[in-house]
């Protein structure tokens, strides 16, 4: 029995290479298939693996968020009642909940020219913050200091910069070596602020691989002088101006604020827990609080970080269904051109089956033949699928700039070859049974 | 003698109703070992029938066939193979050798089906190469042969298993008459080993050199008598093409 399955798929092997520009036509469908299963796979499990490395990179999964949201259409002509999300929320939740590790407010006020010196003022983001925001969303201290509580306190007018600010604001130290930037005054709409600090480069993890690796410099520019540069997608992260959350209400609040609208002194509200296990008590904590305050008014949405994770999990499994989907068909096209072929193949030979039936061949062994041929060319066709399938990810990941990494498993490569060869079994069957079934007499006068 | 295969009461019948043609009419026969037996008659006459179903390709309407005494006419399409692959050699008219593989490959197909392992295929498939004198054409392809080294190479190939009994169809109808004639003198020469043969043949040339003599017509049995055989007195040549 080993014998004959030896035989059989040096026979298989012999047909497949006697025909071998109608195998390969025949194998393109499942070369596609077989790639693009793969490769679906990878993208998905490098957005995955990318989605849990930039959520350790921003804070963790211990934080629940609090963002304005509009109400419910009912509640809509009455939301003015809510006062909003203001620092009086900060307050309540941190004073009634337990399990509570920092509170985070951010105060967003949109971009702005920031002025220094006579050069052309760049625009950049500036957010109120209070320190424990630095730590919480693991921005690390690069020269300088942080925002202290003396600085919310006193309302002081001092900022931190991120790295990307300061260079855009006060130009690049590689280029301008010795450039102190701390102690700087800067113009942010007219009002001046003294620099008190510069933060690291936040950089996503593939970014930092890359400049680790040497394949680019911090500003992203490639050192093998390819053009342009890599993306780093914290860049946002940098390219903000961190002001003490208490200075930015009083000078720049009355300044924004729309008179018709309701005073929303907060953008977002972070909070982070002690342990990941109250994630669900503290928010829904927080959520009766806030109703509370808010008067009943669901002008807000709480969200943990899981909920987040989850939805993007989600985004990323909708994907990798579509995906699927036109791999699936590509493989169910393959699979019948294979059987089509198979077919034809038959019709080509019937003589030799009449005759290997007439010196012994029992059906079964003519089955197989047929079987192992289709099964063969399913299998050939998925390694070279899985050849192309490193091709087409490194195109994909040319073209879509995606931000996270392919990432190709041992697993994908046993699914789509697995895929390939079920194919092959499934597309070779009908054929394998009628070319077993074929009577010996018939196909032996058959010219 | 011992009686090899007997049929009894065979008949061969086509269609049904109106369509119906009978191929072959109920018909006794006993095959003995180490005949040689012709079996003529023309075209319709149901000799190609007849050999089906000595040769396990076809399975008659009525009646049975007993292989050593044992009825096997009611057995299955695999069980047949196996019988076709063990107790049957075929030789066919137009050699029926697989083009793609080579005169070594085609004779060691029927070991192949048998189950014997590469080694003891090879070897035994050289020794019935040279037992047809084509030991030296191995590696070749049917194509790179000629009509004569292809009829031997199947003969070699019906020959491999060691088959109790050697049907042939017309051998050497695609011969021109010298090669035929060598084909005949082979045939002989295994008869001469002991070898059972089965001719079918519409050639009266042919048929005298077999040992007994079957005519059909209209699908039945018309003569059925011994006769002198062996090669005719004016063939001298040697075996050769």
């Amino acid at each position: 029995m080993l014998t004959l399955t030896w035989e059989l798929f040096l026979d298989g092997l012999r047909e497949i290479w006697a025909h071998k520009f109608r195998s390969l036509l025949t194998m393109t469908g499942i070369i596609l298939a077989v790639a693009s299963v793969v490769s679906v796979m990878a993208l998905i499990e490098g957005s995955k693996a990318a989605m849990r490395e930039g959520m350790v990179e921003l804070g963790g999964v211990e934080r629940i968020g609090v963002h304005n949201d509009d109400p419910p259409e009912e509640q809509s002509s009455i939301r003015d009642r809510s006062p909003g999300l203001t620092m009086a929320d900060v307050h309540i939740i941190e004073n009634n909940i337990e399990g509570i590790a920092a509170m985070d407010p951010e105060l967003h006020i949109g971009s702005h020219r920031i002025h220094y010196g006579g050069q052309r003022p760049p625009r950049q983001q500036v957010i109120g913050v209070s320190p424990p925001h630095f730590p919480v969303t693991n921005l690390l201290l690069a020269e300088g200091r942080l925002l202290n509580n003396l600085d919310l306190h006193l309302e002081s007018r001092v900022v931190v910069l991120g790295s990307a600010a300061r260079d855009n604001v006060f130009g690049i130290p590689e280029d301008e070596p010795g450039l102190n930037v701390v102690g700087e005054w800067i113009l942010i709409r007219n009002q001046p602020f003294k620099v008190v600090g510069v933060l690291e480069q936040s950089e996503h993890p593939n970014f930092r691989q890359a400049r680790e690796k040497g394949e680019i410099d911090r500003l992203g520019r490639y050192t093998d002088g390819r053009r342009g540069t890599m993306r780093n997608h914290f860049q946002w992260r940098n390219n903000r101006i961190y002001l003490p959350i208490t200075t930015t209400a009083s000078i720049f609040r009355s300044e924004f604020q729309d008179a018709d609208e309701v005073d929303r002194s907060l953008t977002f509200l972070g909070v982070q827990v002690e342990d990941p296990a109250d994630l669900e008590r503290i928010s829904e904590q927080m959520e009766t609080l806030l109703f509370i305050s808010h008067r009943g008014i669901r002008d807000f949405r709480v969200d943990t970080r899981l909920d987040w994770a989850e939805r993007i999990e989600r985004n990323i499994r909708n994907l990798a269904i579509q995906g699927f989907m036109i791999a699936g068909i590509s493989l169910v096209v393959g699979g019948i051109g294979i059987t089509n072929i198979m077919m034809a193949s038959i019709s080509e030979r019937i003589r030799e089956i009449g005759i290997r039936k007439s010196i012994g061949a029992t059906g079964r062994a003519i089955f197989s033949m047929i079987l192992v041929e289709s099964t063969l060319i399913c299998l050939i066709g998925g390694l070279l699928g899985l050849a192309g399938a490193f091709g087409l990810i490194d195109l994909i990941a040319n073209l879509t700039e995606e931000e996270a990494d392919p990432i190709v498993t041992t697993w994908s490569l046993m699914v789509g070859l697995g895929f390939a060869v079920s194919v092959g079994i499934m597309a070779g069957l009908y054929p394998a049974v009628k070319a077993s079934r074929l009577d010996p007499i018939t196909a032996l006068r058959y010219e | 003698m011992t009686a090899f295969l007997q049929l009894e009461k065979i008949s061969k019948v086509y269609g049904k109703g109106m369509t119906e043609v009978i191929a072959l009419q109920p018909t006794d026969i006993t095959i003995d070992k180490g005949q040689m037996v012709a079996i003529i008659g023309p075209s319709g006459s149901g000799k190609s029938t007849l050999m089906h179903i000595l040769g396990f390709l076809d399975t008659p309407t009525t009646g049975t066939i007993k292989l050593e005494g044992q009825p096997i006419s009611r057995r299955l399409g695999n069980s047949l193979a196996r019988i076709r692959n063990r107790e049957i050699g075929f030789v066919f008219q137009s050699f029926n050798l697989l083009p793609k593989l080579t005169i070594l490959q085609n004779v060691m197909l029927p070991l192949l089906y048998a189950g014997y392992r590469s080694r003891a295929r090879k070897k035994m498939a050289m020794e019935a190469l040279e037992r047809v004198g084509l030991g030296n054409r191995v590696t070749h392809r049917p194509s790179e042969l000629s009509g004569g080294q292809c009829q031997r190479a199947a003969i070699a190939r019906a020959l491999v298993t060691n088959p109790r009994i050697l049907l042939a169809d017309e051998p050497t109808g695609n011969l021109d008459s010298q090669t035929g004639r060598s084909i005949l003198e082979l045939f002989w020469d295994l008869h001469q080993q002991g070898q059972t043969i089965v001719l079918v043949t519409h050639d009266d040339l042919v048929a005298q050199i077999a040992t007994r003599r079957i005519a059909l017509k209209d699908g039945a049995v018309a003569v059925d008598t011994p006769q002198t055989g062996g090669l005719p007195a004016e063939w001298t040549n040697p075996a050769t093409t």
